[in-house]
């Protein structure tokens, strides 16, 4: 596993300028979910996509899980194109990545039992038979630690807690052994109190069974908590992209830094917390100029006549802002 | 005292039987004061609210207590006279705008309407107002004439707020007003209702699950369990000395940590209202509990000043915040959240 600083890496996933458009309902000209985004994901590594809604970052995830295929760019994925899978490849894709959505409740079928609903996939993969299966759903629950198995096999959804529910879906995730998990806001419907079993499941999950996890939040303090590496999206752009707590604790772009200082924290002593008052979103942002450069606090003229490109900067920490590179030029690469 | 709620009880008829979402509620607001109600689903802070501004659902009643504002007793009052205090006197910045606003009407004439429902005010008048409103939450004036729709949700947000400002009311009382709203635009949120409390003296009931939030709002906090208040007390003194142990951990799991750090999670569930266990309901879920715990119910004791707390091991709050230190005391004994 190479987690960077080699020069090659390997990698999971690989954006090449993934752009998605949809077409705007009455006509139109197309909305612009992700802007040329090129980025990778690394074998075993926990990455994060932060933004806010309409940053791009669900767009991501269906693009990663092949629900939606770019307009343009290209998603690698082992190498190989992910828009040429078909049938057996698609089918075998579809086993090795797997996505967990956001509601535990709307994502559930209310009418399986936790037995069914972590068998169903190895069913769609015809994988084993009667007693190989149930041996296998007992694993998976057992790795979710809902513990004992046994005793949720016969339970229906409405029996378990939200916390509960998401790590059925986390069961139902692995059961078929995949290497890559896509998590889109998988703790945001969560009680505070139970969210930090479900993060600490995650990591444990990385490690026992080493696999790469896309973590989708909007919500950076569990971003913090447990990726290694996170990509910051702002309207479709990435605009910052490094190891999580140098972007954290060093942000580049004035949007992340924006983001970071409007989190409210839990001390009461000292001086009240800074806050960067942002000017409003406002309309749309000429092609060829910083989709920021209308709210930034820092705003250059070349800001509105050039759009930067991530640049990288030591140790793989890379941002998309003229304060950081000057000469950024427009044609951008992976990092 | 503005506000005094005592001994409150609430319940809903289910068809599992009598549901006690709220009971034995007491809360104090002084005038001017910023009381942030914190808690996580199913602790009852929505049902407080409700019976706060008397607007239950038909199936829920106020079964026990007073809520006493200014001298009348809300949870007794004829409905003809709760409207001259609903929204004059008690206000309310809802969860999601989009729900409060009348999608059909301009924005304009709905504060206007609001204004001149309450009191005798000139529609010139109240117009005049609804633009100073709209200035001083920070939306154009000229937005007067548009629609709900055509506000983002941040905007909407503060149209509420300039809604439930608008009558000068005593007392407002704010659920989960930021909840829906993206991280910039809730900073945004905040910081007006940070500007308007010192402007306008506002006194506030903050109620959320987000218990950051409350810190930079509130001068005083309530954490609620299963139904109850569990502790209650000064912002600060509550934050840097917890006495129950639920809200250490609530405060332990909503700190923003470090990918280093450890990441606390409280193991179990809440228990079920319709069948509530004897004894403390945290009992199944705390680290420290005790036979007392599961077979005595413990009352809301004083425990500081202007402190209360309902836990048995009060006066051991500070050997369990020692031992919390270890944040692995959630997790010992392999236990799941």
């Amino acid at each position: 596993m190479d987690r960077g600083g080699t020069g090659v890496v390997t990698a999971v996933f690989t954006l090449e300028e993934v752009t998605k458009r949809f077409p705007r309902r009455g006509g139109g000209a197309p909305i612009t979910a992700l802007d040329r985004v090129s980025l990778t994901l690394r074998p075993g590594e926990i990455l994060g996509l932060a933004g806010e809604s309409g940053s791009g970052k669900s767009t991501m995830a269906e693009l990663l899980v092949r629900l939606q295929t770019p307009t343009e760019g290209r998603i690698r994925f082992d190498g190989g194109d992910l828009a040429h899978l078909s049938g057996e490849t698609l089918h075998a894709f579809r086993r090795r990545v797997q996505m967990i959505f956001q509601d535990p409740y709307e994502s559930i079928n209310p009418r399986f039992t936790v037995r069914g609903w972590v068998e169903e996939p190895l069913l769609i993969h015809r994988t084993g038979g009667p007693a190989e299966r149930l041996a296998g759903v007992r694993e998976a629950l057992e790795r979710a630690e809902l513990r004992p198995p046994d005793a949720f096999l016969d339970l229906f959804p409405h029996h378990l807690s939200g916390g509960q529910r998401q790590r059925l879906s986390i069961a139902r995730a692995i059961v078929a052994g995949p290497s890559v998990l896509v998590a889109d806001e998988p703790v945001s419907m969560l009680d505070v109190s139970v969210r930090g079993g479900i993060l600490r499941l995650l990591r444990a999950l990385r490690e026992t069974l080493g696999l790469a996890i896309v973590y989708i939040s909007h919500d950076l303090s569990t971003v913090r908590q447990i990726t290694d590496r996170v990509a910051v999206l702002y309207r479709g752009s990435l605009v910052e992209i490094g190891p999580t707590e140098a972007v954290m604790r060093e942000p580049r772009h004035p949007y992340t830094q924006a983001l970071l200082s409007a989190i409210p924290t839990l001390s009461v002593d000292g001086p009240p917390r800074r806050r960067v008052a942002l000017p409003l979103e406002d309309g749309p942002v000429p092609e060829d100029a910083c989709r920021f450069a209308p709210r930034c606090p820092h705003v250059m003229p070349v800001c509105r006549e050039r759009r930067p490109a991530l640049v990288e900067q030591p140790a793989g920490h890379a941002a998309a802002c003229f304060l950081h590179a000057p000469d950024a030029v427009a044609k951008t690469s992976a990092v | 005292m503005l506000l005094s709620v005592q001994d409150l009880t609430v319940s809903y008829r289910t068809r599992g039987g009598e549901l006690r979402a709220v009971e034995g509620v007491s809360l104090d607001v002084e005038r001017g004061q910023s009381l942030g109600i914190v808690g996580e689903s199913g602790c009852g802070k929505s049902t407080l609210v409700r019976a706060l501004l008397r607007v239950l659902p038909p199936n829920g009643r106020i079964t026990r207590g007073r809520i006493l504002f200014d001298g009348l007793d809300l949870a007794a009052l004829p409905s003809a006279a709760l409207r001259r205090v609903r929204w004059r006197r008690i206000a309310l910045i809802p969860q999601s705008a989009m729900n409060a606003l009348n999608p059909v009407m301009r924005i304009g004439d709905q504060i206007v309407e609001t204004i001149v429902a309450h009191e005798r005010t000139p529609r010139a008048a109240a117009h005049r107002r609804a633009a100073e409103l709209l200035e001083l939450v920070g939306v154009e004036p000229h937005r007067l004439a548009d629609y709900p729709f055509q506000f983002s949700g941040g905007m909407r947000q503060r149209v509420a707020i300039a809604m439930a400002v608008a009558l000068r009311p005593d007392l407002i009382i704010a659920d989960e007003p930021t909840t829906a709203l993206d991280v910039l635009v809730q900073d945004r949120v905040l910081g007006l209702l940070q500007r308007l409390r010192a402007e306008l003296g506002l006194t506030l009931l903050y109620i959320t699950h987000d218990v950051p939030v409350v810190s930079e709002l509130c001068d005083r906090i309530a954490v609620m369990y299963a139904g109850r208040v569990v502790e209650h007390g000064p912002l600060r003194a509550v934050f840097a000395r917890p006495v129950h142990p639920y809200t250490m951990g609530l405060l332990q799991a909503s700190a923003r940590g470090t990918a280093s750090g450890p990441i606390v999670s409280i193991p179990g569930t809440p228990p079920d209202l319709l069948e509530p266990p004897a004894g403390c309901r945290f009992t199944a879920r705390c680290p420290f509990a005790t036979a007392m715990c599961a077979a005595q119910d413990p009352a809301l004791a004083v425990v500081g000043p202007a402190r209360s707390a309902a836990c048995h091991y009060a006066m051991d709050a500070g050997r369990m915040r020692e031992e919390m230190e270890r944040h692995d005391v959630w997790t010992a004994g392999g236990r799941v959240s």
